[in-house]
Parts: structure tokens; C-alpha cells; sequence
């Protein structure tokens, strides 16, 4: 059915698993359970993943590096009920906590997270019936016929986990995940296929091709994620047979996807069950807005525009931060960074990273000298690693704009020109 | 194959140099990649194709990521191991760098970064090497007037290196320091240059024996900002950045005076009359130095007289063999002394592992010893003291079996390479 690094799991053992979770005093609810789950175990993530999803109940992946407290906090403010938390998928099972939600619940979703108006976070929940249209469409628009692919990106996030690891088993074919982030060992594992499909970020992209001999390039690739550099690019190009791009949202999913594609803006054909509108040109460009099957349309706060009927994207409209393929949300950091008592005022912004994702930066006041280190051990304990700021600078102040709000956006511009 | 010191400071030359990072001030063997340093994922897989494309260190297939990569030390360790040997026999795997003699762990790390040169003899001169007894009868492990002539000596007639002292004790603190600025600023490839430092003076760094004060030896290099140097410290197993003026204020401390500077360019490998002669000259029969001092001291103590005639009260005691630990640990010098010759003869490994465990025993027992002596000092009875010197005695003859052994396979090697080598066979004492 599918591997997990050098791991096989077979059907029996998905079969055996949700007899296991249909015994569970919690996960035995069938559609009523709204749980979160944050372990390291990945193949007792996808066969919780596929067992909540056969019952229909709710499910809210988070980071297998996500420390407890802000597994919490997300997970109430998400709505759910409990919060399955350990290494071992066991010990996750053991270990459920009873929350004290935020909000009431709907059932039957996938919760994932995407960005609010002022660069908090947003809980998204997607219907099971939203994700199997999606696995339709992705299929239709991309059979990719003899293909292996290799997932190396989070399995919790909806890019590795319906395109890469469900849009397979539709297929029909066992799909490789890969949790060690290792590129050497990525390197042997493609090496080993005849037809892979690596679906990963942009930095774990680049590293790859650094580390491949343009003498044998990787067969095919999938890319997703903020807008590559033109370096980053041609550099992929030379070192890539096939180099494909997907881009979405945690609303919809894949929105459009691209094969063989030919410049780093575009992004390919919308799938057939979504209508997309964006700009007319690149001199007009507009918010990408997406139209589901249901009727309901999403504003994805992504400025594009369509050329040869491919979709381009341009740019994120708001401030939200990507890192390695991850969302940060700044108003996430900067709550948790103004829970320090010697710090009154703190904005976390990006920067661009060579290998072609964004740097976590943050600018904080303080009234005494705070090393880094105290910074992020802080946040470590806090948030997932992804969100922890590795650019920190202690700052006199920090500039407003005239009606009282910060601009992250001109933090961010000064960063990526300085 | 580069030693642990050459990875880590590529590490930091990545850092610095490719990366431009700006934390690369905070660089030290010991530093958290996120915490320390700031770098997320995408920066330590920056760092890692750098390494590899750059430095030839390639970061192997089984490292799990973000498992085994927390601290420079680990990612060090990683791409130390992943390194292809030239030796693939792995037979007496045994702890290659504890810490035993800051001088000689210097001269060691110089040799061990050419290829191809055989540095564990330069152990031989460390288990016996000079241990301090004052006229209080107290046991020390450095004192003023401690000259490392033999070693400077022997580094010339092993390897052809010519040791020469930077240092010198006519002038003052502030001209000796401006040569140490001259010559770190102005570091050849392949020189070294070796400073005494006041330890207690970089709390920043450890000071596990809480010595105050703690001469010891380490060597600087530049980095690419003058007020930053790079600390080696082969004996503590530590490199990193530290202020340029925090250095010069712990080499200025009235408790230390001392520098030397070498170039290991051209040097060449021991020949076996010079590594013959050597162990000679280092392999002291019929006398175990440590213990005949902690002897003499505990003896005088209960005389309650010093070597001047002066009063030595017996609560003096626990002070007179305070250092025994630090100077203890130089004994798995034997250790480098047996590999030598059982790697050279091809000898069983478990024996090896056995005289591995010997020696370990002769090292913690020291701690037994000084134990004994602050409860004889606390009660003064004098039975603990004949306990103690039962104790002394078993260290002896333990210390004594392992030279021997170690004279037996010394003398197995002279025979397998007798018609080559004319190397006249002495013993200075009889056994």
C-alpha cells in the first residue's frame, strides 16, 4: 500500500490499525470524533488520516515537531475535542487529551490552516467530498502513468498529503514517504526507482540538484510553493527532466498544476472541477479567486494572472510567511514572543532565503539586552520549529504606520534589499 | 581524511564565507544549529552543500535530519565519521582524543592533520610526563618554572618540526600580547601558534576541574574580522570564536606566561630508531613518579614536617594532592602506548581491551587515593592512613604490570624489525 522510508505497509496493516482505532474509547466515535493529532509516527498519521476519513469524522494534522503547547493551542482554537500527542503513534493514543474547544464544531473534515486578515492564523476545514473531488481532478488533469512518487515534504500539510500520498493510492500506486529529510538519502531512494516523482519544496529541491551531476539528472519533480527565483529555476531546469509545478491553497488544495514547465511564474492549468479568475496579463494582474464545485468561491490572497490559459502567480498579497513549503503566520510568533516578560513590542516579518524559501525574521523591543538564544529557546518551546525566527535583531523601536498598525510588508522589503 | 578541528572549522568557513550568516560570531563546537546560530532547515541544507561541494565532506545517507544534527558538535561528528579511511581495519577502536596533556593534545592535532603521519607516539611522553611537587609538598601539574623542553625536543627528532617560543619573559604583558596579534593576524597555512591562557578568565568556556587559576595551552588562529579569533582547543575537544580582547586578557594574567609557534610543513614521519629511542626515553622502569610523590607527600604530612623543616599540619593534606585527578588522567597515555605496538604486531584485541581496562582502573583509583586523603586529613586516624598506602601500593604494582607488558611488546617489535634497524636494546632499570 504504501513505504515510509525503508518501511513497507500493506493493506493488512491498515486493515489491522482500524480495528485498533475502531476499539479506541475516543477515535471509536466514527463521524462524531473532532480530534488532533501530532506525532512523528507518518504511517500511523495516514492510517488515522484514512480511517477518520472513512468514517467521516474531523482531523487536524499538525507538525511531528510541534511542542505540546502550541499543539494546544492550536488544536482548541481549532474546535477540537482532543488532542492525541506523542512519538510513537501508541503513546499518541494513549496520551489523548480532553480540550476545551474554542468554537462548535461541524463534521466530517480535514482541518488545515491558512491565513486571516492580519496575518493570524485561520482554521480551514475541508470536506472529505471536497478532497475526493480534488483527487478526481488532479487525476484527470495529471495521470502521470507509471510513475513512483516520492513524498518528501509534511504529510500534514494538504500538499504532500492529498496530492502526494492519497492522489497515489487512488492510482493505485504505493507511494514513498519520506520522513528523514536526509537529501543524501533521498538522492539513494530516487536513484533506486525507475520513474520517480518527487513531490518536495523548493529548498529541499535546490539542494538536491546542487548535489546532483548534471550528468544524471533526476527524473521528474514536483514543485509547489512561493514563486521560485529565476536562479533557483534555470538551476532545477538543467539538473530536472521533468520538472513540474502545482500550486493551491489550503482552501482548495491543488488549484492548477504545470508539466514540463517553462518559466518559474507559471503554474499551469487549472484542474477541471475548480474556476479560476485572476489578471488578463502580467501587466494586470488581479487576486487569483477559485470557484468550487459546491458554489462556494475562495479569495486566495495571491495575485496572478492567465497567459496561454496557464495560470502565473505573482506574489502573496498578504504577509504570511513560507517556510521549506510551511505557513507561518506572524501574528502567530509574535503572540508567543510577546509572552516574554521582557519584550513589549515584537513584529515578525520574512526575508527570501537563497535556497528558495523565506527566512522567519523578527524585530523586538526590550528595555534589557535579550541574547537570541533566550529568544528562540523560548519560541521552541512555543511553536514548531518552522516558526521560530532565525534573523532576530533587538530594535530601539519598532515604525507604525499612521493609524497605529505595522507594516511587516515594508520590514519585509527593506530585508530582501539590505 | 580531516581531523574533527579541520571539519569544524569548515563549518564555520561556510558560515562565515558562503553564508555570510550573520550568527557565524557565535560559532563554537558546542552551539545549537537553531538556538546558537539561527539556522532553520533550509539554511543547515545551505550549509550541508556547501560542505560537500566546497570541502569534500559529504553529510552520509543514514543521518536521520534534525535527529542527529542539533549541535555543531553532532553535524561535526557526522561528517568526521562519513569521511572515507584510508585504513579500513577497525581494530582498537579506543578513545583517540581525551583529554591528557593540553601541550601535547597541540602538537598532536599538528600532526594528525597531515595525512599519513603517525601521532599516537607522542603519547608516550605524557604518562609520566612532569608532575610538580613544591616544598609544601604539594602535587601540581604546572608551575612556572614547567618547561616543556622534552617535548619541543622529541617534536624536532620525530617528526623534523622545529617548536620555537613566541613568548618571551623579559618583556611585558602588552609586548608580548602585540607579537601574538602580529602572528595571529599574519598565520601561515599549516603554522600553529600555541598560547598559555588563565582559563578561569573565560568563564565562557569550561572549567570542569573549577580551577582558579587554570593555565593552559591552546592555539589561535584569525577569522575574518580582526577583533574575532578562532580558539583550538584539541584537548578539550573545542573550537569556536571568541572576542579578540577576552583572549589577550586571559594570555595577560600574572598566572600565565608562555607561547610557542611551528610550521609542520615538511614535516615527515618518526623513523622506527626515533620512535625507539623515544619510548626509551619515556618508559621510566622500576619507579611509578605519581605514586612515589602522592607517597612522599602523605609521609611528610603525617611527619607534620616539609621539606624546609617548616610545620605541614595533616589538614594540608586534601589542598597538597587537589590536582591528582587532572595529572591522573594523563596515565591512558598507555593506552596510545599499546595501540602503537598492537597495531604494529597485529596482536589479539581482547587483550588490548583488557590493559584498557588496567589502565582505567590506575586512573579512578587516583580518586579513591585522594578521597583517603581528606578523610585521613578529617580524622587523623591512622589506620585510614595505612589503608591508604596499601592503596598506593596496589596502584604501583597495577602501573608496574602495565609497563611491563608495554616493555614485553616494545621488545617483540624491536625484534620484528631487528635486521633493518640497529636500535640498541636498554633498559634504564631493571624490572
Amino acid at each position: 500500500m504504501l513505504y515510509v522510508d525503508d518501511n513497507h505497509f500493506d493493506r493488512r496493516h491498515f486493515r489491522d490499525r482500524s480495528a485498533l482505532f475502531d476499539a479506541h474509547p475516543i477515535l471509536g466515535r466514527g463521524g462524531d470524533v473532532r480530534i488532533a493529532v501530532r506525532t512523528t509516527d507518518t504511517a500511523f498519521w495516514l492510517a488515522l488520516c484514512l480511517h477518520v476519513k472513512e468514517q467521516g469524522g474531523t482531523v487536524f494534522p499538525l507538525p511531528g515537531d510541534t511542542p505540546l503547547d502550541a499543539a494546544r493551542r492550536r488544536a482548541e482554537r481549532s474546535g477540537c475535542d482532543y488532542l492525541l500527542f506523542g512519538t510513537t503513534g501508541e503513546e499518541a493514543l494513549d496520551r489523548a487529551t480532553p480540550l476545551r474547544p474554542s468554537r462548535s464544531a461541524r463534521a466530517g473534515a480535514l482541518i488545515q490552516m491558512s491565513s486571516g486578515t492580519t496575518g493570524d492564523a485561520k482554521y480551514v476545514e475541508r470536506s472529505w467530498s471536497s478532497i475526493d473531488a480534488e483527487i478526481d481532478g488532479y487525476i484527470a488533469h495529471f495521470p502521470a502513468a507509471g510513475a513512483t512518487p516520492v513524498v518528501a515534504c509534511p504529510v500534514t500539510h494538504s500538499y504532500g498529503l492529498i496530492s502526494g500520498v492519497l492522489v497515489a493510492l487512488r492510482r493505485g500506486v504505493e507511494p514513498i514517504v519520506v520522513s528523514n529529510q536526509n537529501p543524501k538519502y533521498i538522492l539513494r531512494k530516487l536513484r533506486e526507482l525507475e520513474a520517480p516523482l518527487l513531490y518536495s519544496s523548493p529548498t529541499l529541491i535546490a539542494t538536491l540538484t546542487l548535489l546532483t551531476p548534471e550528468a544524471q539528472p533526476l527524473f521528474a519533480v514536483m514543485t509547489s510553493g512561493a514563486a521560485p527565483q529565476r536562479s533557483w529555476f534555470d538551476g532545477a531546469r538543467r539538473k530536472i527532466r521533468h520538472l513540474h509545478q502545482q500550486y493551491g491553497c489550503s482552501e482548495v488544495g491543488c488549484i492548477a498544476l504545470g508539466l514540463d514547465v517553462s518559466a518559474p511564474h507559471r503554474v499551469g492549468v487549472p484542474l477541471p472541477h475548480l474556476q479560476v479568475t485572476a489578471g488578463a496579463s502580467a501587466a494586470a494582474p488581479r487576486e487569483i479567486v477559485v470557484r468550487q464545485p459546491d458554489g462556494s468561491e475562495v479569495e486566495t490572497r495571491d495575485l496572478g494572472y492567465f497567459e496561454d490559459s496557464a495560470l502565473h502567480f505573482v506574489s502573496r498579497l498578504d504577509d504570511m510567511i513560507n517556510v521549506s513549503g510551511a505557513n507561518v503566520y506572524p501574528a502567530e510568533v509574535e503572540e508567543v514572543v510577546l509572552e516574554l516578560p521582557e519584550i513589549s513590542d515584537a513584529v515578525a516579518y520574512k526575508r527570501p532565503h537563497p535556497f528558495g524559501s523565506d527566512l522567519v525574521c523578527l524585530d523586538f523591543v526590550s528595555a534589557v539586552p535579550l541574547p537570541e538564544r533566550r529568544v528562540r529557546e523560548w519560541c521552541g518551546q512555543k511553536l514548531a520549529p518552522h516558526q521560530i525566527p532565525m534573523r532576530i535583531r533587538q530594535v530601539e523601536s519598532i515604525p507604525r504606520l499612521p493609524n497605529g498598525k505595522v507594516s511587516r510588508r515594508a520590514l519585509a522589503d527593506a530585508a530582501s534589499n539590505g | 581524511m580531516q581531523t574533527k578541528q579541520q571539519v569544524s572549522e569548515c563549518i564555520y568557513r561556510v558560515l562565515a564565507e558562503r553564508m555570510s550568516h550573520p550568527s557565524a560570531s557565535a560559532f563554537h563546537s558546542d552551539a545549537h544549529l537553531r538556538d546558537d546560530l539561527g539556522l532553520d532547515s533550509s539554511s543547515v541544507l545551505q550549509l550541508l552543500v556547501h560542505l560537500e561541494l566546497d570541502h569534500g565532506l559529504a553529510l552520509p545517507e543514514e543521518a536521520v535530519m534534525n535527529q542527529d544534527l542539533d549541535t555543531v558538535r553532532q553535524l561535526l561528528e557526522v561528517l568526521h565519521a562519513a569521511q572515507p579511511r584510508p585504513d579500513t581495519g577497525k581494530i582498537l577502536e579506543y578513545e583517540e582524543d581525551i583529554k591528557l596533556h593540553c601541550f601535547v593534545s597541540c602538537l598532536s592535532e599538528a600532526i594528525k592533520r597531515r595525512a599519513g603521519l603517525e601521532h599516537r607516539v607522542l603519547y608516550f611522553g605524557v604518562w609520566d610526563s612532569g608532575i610538580v611537587v613544591d616544598e609544601r609538598l604539594t602535587l601540581s601539574y604546572h608551575s612556572p618554572t614547567i618547561k616543556h623542553d622534552f617535548f619541543v625536543e622529541w617534536y624536532a627528532r620525530l617528526y623534523g618540526v622545529t617548536i620555537e617560543p613566541w613568548y618571551d619573559p623579559r618583556l611585558d604583558k602588552d609586548a608580548n600580547a602585540a607579537r601574538l596579534v602580529s602572528l595571529v593576524e599574519r598565520r601561515e597555512p599549516d603554522q600553529h601558534i600555541l598560547v598559555m591562557l588563565d582559563m578561569y578568565q573565560l568563564p565562557e568556556r569550561v572549567n570542569e576541574f573549577n580551577k582558579d587559576p587554570f593555565p593552559h595551552y591552546l592555539m589561535l588562529g584569525p577569522t575574518a574580522r580582526p577583533e574575532a579569533w578562532m580558539v583550538y582547543d584539541p584537548d578539550y575537544r573545542w573550537e569556536g570564536v571568541l572576542q579578540r580582547d577576552r583572549i589577550l586578557h586571559a594570555m595577560q594574567q600574572p598566572s600565565v606566561a608562555g607561547g610557542y609557534v611551528f610550521s609542520t610543513r615538511g614535516a615527515h614521519s618518526p623513523s622506527r630508531e626515533q620512535i625507539g629511542a623515544y619510548l626509551e626515553a619515556c618508559l621510566v622502569l622500576g619507579d611509578n613518579p605519581m605514586t612515589t610523590a602522592t607517597r612522599r607527600s602523605v609521609t611528610a604530612h603525617l611527619a607534620g614536617r616539609d621539606d624546609a623543616g617548616r610545620s605541614l599540619p595533616l589538614s594540608h593534606l586534601p589542598e597538597a594532592l587537589d590536582e591528582l585527578p587532572i595529572l591522573a588522567i594523563r596515565k591512558y597515555a598507555y593506552e596510545h602506548g599499546l595501540a602503537f605496538f598492537w597495531r604494529e604486531l597485529n596482536l589479539r584485541e581482547d587483550e588490548f581491551e583488557g590493559w584498557c581496562d588496567e589502565i582505567a582502573r590506575l586512573v579512578k583509583t587516583y580518586k579513591l587515593v585522594q578521597f583517603q586523603a581528606i578523610k585521613l586529613a578529617a580524622t587523623g586516624d591512622r589506620r585510614v592512613a595505612d589503608g591508604l598506602f596499601e592503596l598506593l601500593d596496589e596502584q604501583d604494582a597495577r602501573e608496574t604490570r602495565i609497563k611491563r607488558r608495554l616493555h614485553e611488546v616494545y621488545g617483540r617489535w624491536l625484534d620484528a624489525i631487528a635486521p633493518a634497524t640497529p636500535v640498541a636494546r636498554t633498559s634504564r632499570a631493571s624490572l
